[in-house]
């Protein structure tokens, strides 16, 4: 799948009245507190949620109260939208103070030609003209899915469970010394099964083509002198240093810096996506030394770029902007307030490029030169 | 027209913008940065300057990044974009400094450097071009020699505003050029931190944020701002002065008599002759009080720029 045939639209939900998105490549969500970048990770994982479990876990999953923009019209649904390729599922969900009203609304367009509709306060929808009852839990794309796997679906499918975001790694539970099973392929979104993970990577180098090495190549890179490699013994993962060869001088999680444990479940995250898919780390800064930051976005570049990820970093830093100096036009504003663009818009939407190329973007953003809280006096 | 300031010290973000536009009435100039990025930084602002230090060889190979960011933002002020208007013109101002006195040749060839690194910066032949022309047309670069605090040993009136009782007997006599400032006031000159007491009571550590200019290691003599704080000394008052470069400083910057610094003798002020000409060249108009005639600095002329400028007048 080309990670550029995925395109984001939401209406009314929490902050973002409106959101018309199609991430591309590395790229970077900015903008001052409170203006949705969070909220919209949460409108992605709240779809790959309620594709593969349903609506009720999907609004658990995000904390469902105060689902609808406050201000909205209360009659108006929230709405979500995603396009991937010819295919087009919509979302209408009628809201209250108190949660889903009633049944929520469905849709499912391939090429112009609707497959699948389900209306909002119905108990039935509409496959192919034929009248279904809806299921308690599936949403009917799922519902019918499951039935038919039509392989035209496939990219869709690909899309919403190849989503995933990282936004806030437990790792009080990374510390945790206590043995692990080398069973897990895939990074939970807590990032609570790191140990397993890489375990298991370690333990299958073939069949996990090489993603321990990887990892620990670009850990190496991004902590130097930090991190040699990583052993296992009974269960439990040892951190060692280059160069140190005792086994007693292996480090247990606890004992681990932060940061450094911070930037594994970055990479691990990394190593681990399916292809295509799309990624989103919530503040990648956080923890992170500035050389750090750096290596890690380069890393994921090549990732990105070799394996048709997308990959979506929301942030405040000054670092993190700068790597995008040459790439304005995938730094993407929150909360600009300019009419007749879209939301989020490009930097280069925004301002002209050979004014961009003037100063490091990170600069452009400490002076408030774009995605700004709104101050006196900003506009002469 | 719309001319951007863009200032190295709080008394010319306050002040220069008005005072010119008193000089050069029907243009309208600006400070930068913008009220908005003060409101959000306050304790950093305005843009660093570069002479705070003595530059040195190694400053020529390698401009300070005070003076990188410096370039950087006069060609966006010279730019534009979507979201804001382009100026007209650019004046980036910085002082000569004490540290620098003796080689205002110097800086000017590390802003040269620096403006040579920007453009080394950007990569994209189109955008590189653009750049080139539009600091060449738009951006100057002038200095204060030694600092702003100079301009009002010219104009008593400016002294007062700083907060000076009897200025007119602190106004320099016709010999010394306030570029070249010296003072030999002998209570200044002598003076100890004793004459402070409030200061002298406090624990070393919290003296030195809190000491005047003039007790520190800076030519005394030459030291207009240290001399300004001491004929506004508060002995009782911890930093032992009354004078605020914000309040004061501005507001005397501000409204200073331009036709008092311009009655020097022709050979004072210089480099502030040079900026004026250059303003009046950009512009495509006088001074409001006429032509202003006497001898501009070589440094910083626009008319004596050198065949390879890289801005305006450098």
């Amino acid at each position: 799948m080309s990670p550029s045939a995925f395109c984001l639209r939401v209406r009314d939900f929490r902050v973002l009245e409106r959101l018309n998105w199609n991430p591309k490549g590395v790229c970077v969500l900015s903008g001052a507190n409170g203006v949705g970048k969070s909220t919209t990770l949460d409108a992605f994982r709240f779809l790959r949620v309620l594709f593969s479990q349903g609506h009720e876990s999907a609004l658990g999953a995000v904390d469902g109260v105060a689902f609808q923009r406050w201000g909205a019209d209360p009659d108006a649904p929230v709405e979500f939208s995603v396009e991937v390729g010819e295919l087009t599922w919509t979302l209408r969900f009628p809201m209250s103070a108190r949660g889903l009203k009633s049944t929520y609304g469905e849709e499912l367009h391939r090429g112009g030609e609707v497959v699948l509709r389900a209306a909002m306060f119905q108990d039935e929808w509409l496959l192919d003209q034929e009248r279904q009852p809806l299921d308690e839990t599936r949403c009917c794309a799922k519902v019918l899915w499951d039935r038919q796997s039509p392989a035209w679906m496939q990219p869709l499918v690909d899309a919403l469970s190849g989503i995933r975001i990282y936004d806030t790694y437990w790792l009080d539970q990374v510390k945790r010394v206590e043995p692990v099973r080398a069973t897990g392929s895939l990074l939970h979104m807590t990032g609570r099964n790191l140990w397993s993970v890489l375990a298991n990577w370690k333990g299958s180098p073939l069949r996990y083509h090489g993603q321990f090495d990887w990892v620990m190549a670009e850990a190496r890179r991004a902590f130097p002198g930090i991190i040699g490699t990583i052993e296992f013994d009974r269960g439990l993962p040892y951190l060692f240093r280059p160069g140190a060869s005792d086994p007693s001088e292996g480090l247990l999680p606890n004992r681990a810096a932060d940061g450094m444990l911070t930037g594994l479940l970055h990479l691990t995250a990394i190593a681990g996506a399916k292809e295509g898919s799309l990624l989103a780390f919530d503040e990648v800064e956080n923890q992170l030394h500035p050389h750090a930051i750096r290596s890690i976005i380069a890393a994921m570049r090549r990732q990105a770029d070799e394996r048709g990820l997308t990959i979506v970093l929301t942030t405040h830093s000054p670092v993190v902007l700068n790597q995008f100096r040459d790439e304005p036009e995938l730094v993407f504003v929150l909360g600009h307030g300019e009419p007749g663009l879209k939301v989020p818009a490009s930097m280069t939407d925004l301002h002209t490029e050979e004014w961009i190329a003037q100063a490091k973007l990170g600069s452009l953003y400490e002076r408030l030169a774009f995605g700004a809280p709104e101050i006196d006096g900003q506009d002469r | 027209m719309r001319v951007a300031v863009l200032p190295t010290g709080r008394t010319e973000w306050h002040g220069l913008g008005v005072a010119l536009d008193r000089l050069f009435p029907g243009h309208h100039f600006y400070s930068v940065p913008t009220k908005a990025e003060v409101a959000s930084n306050p304790e950093s602002f305005p843009y660093p300057g570069f002479t705070g230090n003595t530059l040195t060889d190694a400053s020529e190979r390698t401009p300070p990044e005070a003076a990188l960011e410096l370039v950087s933002r006069a060609a966006q002020e010279a730019l534009g974009d979507r979201r804001r208007r382009a100026a007209d013109l650019v004046v980036v101002v910085d002082d000569v400094e004490l540290q620098n006195a003796e080689q205002p040749a110097r800086i000017v060839s590390v802003m040269r450097r620096a403006v040579e690194e920007h453009l080394g910066q950007i990569h994209q032949t189109r955008h590189l071009d653009k750049t080139r022309d539009l600091l060449c047309a738009k951006v100057s670069f002038h200095l204060i020699a030694p600092m702003i605090e100079s301009w009002f040993f010219a104009d008593s009136r400016a002294l007062e505003r700083a907060g000076v009782q009897g200025a007119e007997h602190a106004v320099l006599n016709d010999k010394t050029d306030p570029e070249a400032f010296k003072t030999t006031d002998p209570g200044y000159l002598a003076a100890t931190e004793l004459d402070c007491p409030a200061l002298a009571a406090l624990p070393a550590h919290r003296k030195k944020k809190l000491r005047p200019k003039w007790l520190g290691t800076l030519p005394r003599g030459r030291y207009p701002k240290g001399y300004l704080q001491w004929l506004c000394r508060v002995p009782a008052d911890r930093t032992c002065t009354s004078y605020s470069e914000t309040s004061d400083g501005g507001a005397a910057l501000a409204q200073i008599r331009w036709e008092s610094l311009f009655s020097r003798p022709p050979d004072h002020f210089g480099l502030l002759r040079a900026l004026v000409d250059d303003l009046e060249d950009g512009l495509g108009c006088a001074p409001a009080m006429g032509r202003v005639d006497g001898e501009v600095s070589p440094l910083t002329a626009r008319s004596l720029a050198p065949q390879d400028a890289v801005l305006r007048n450098i």
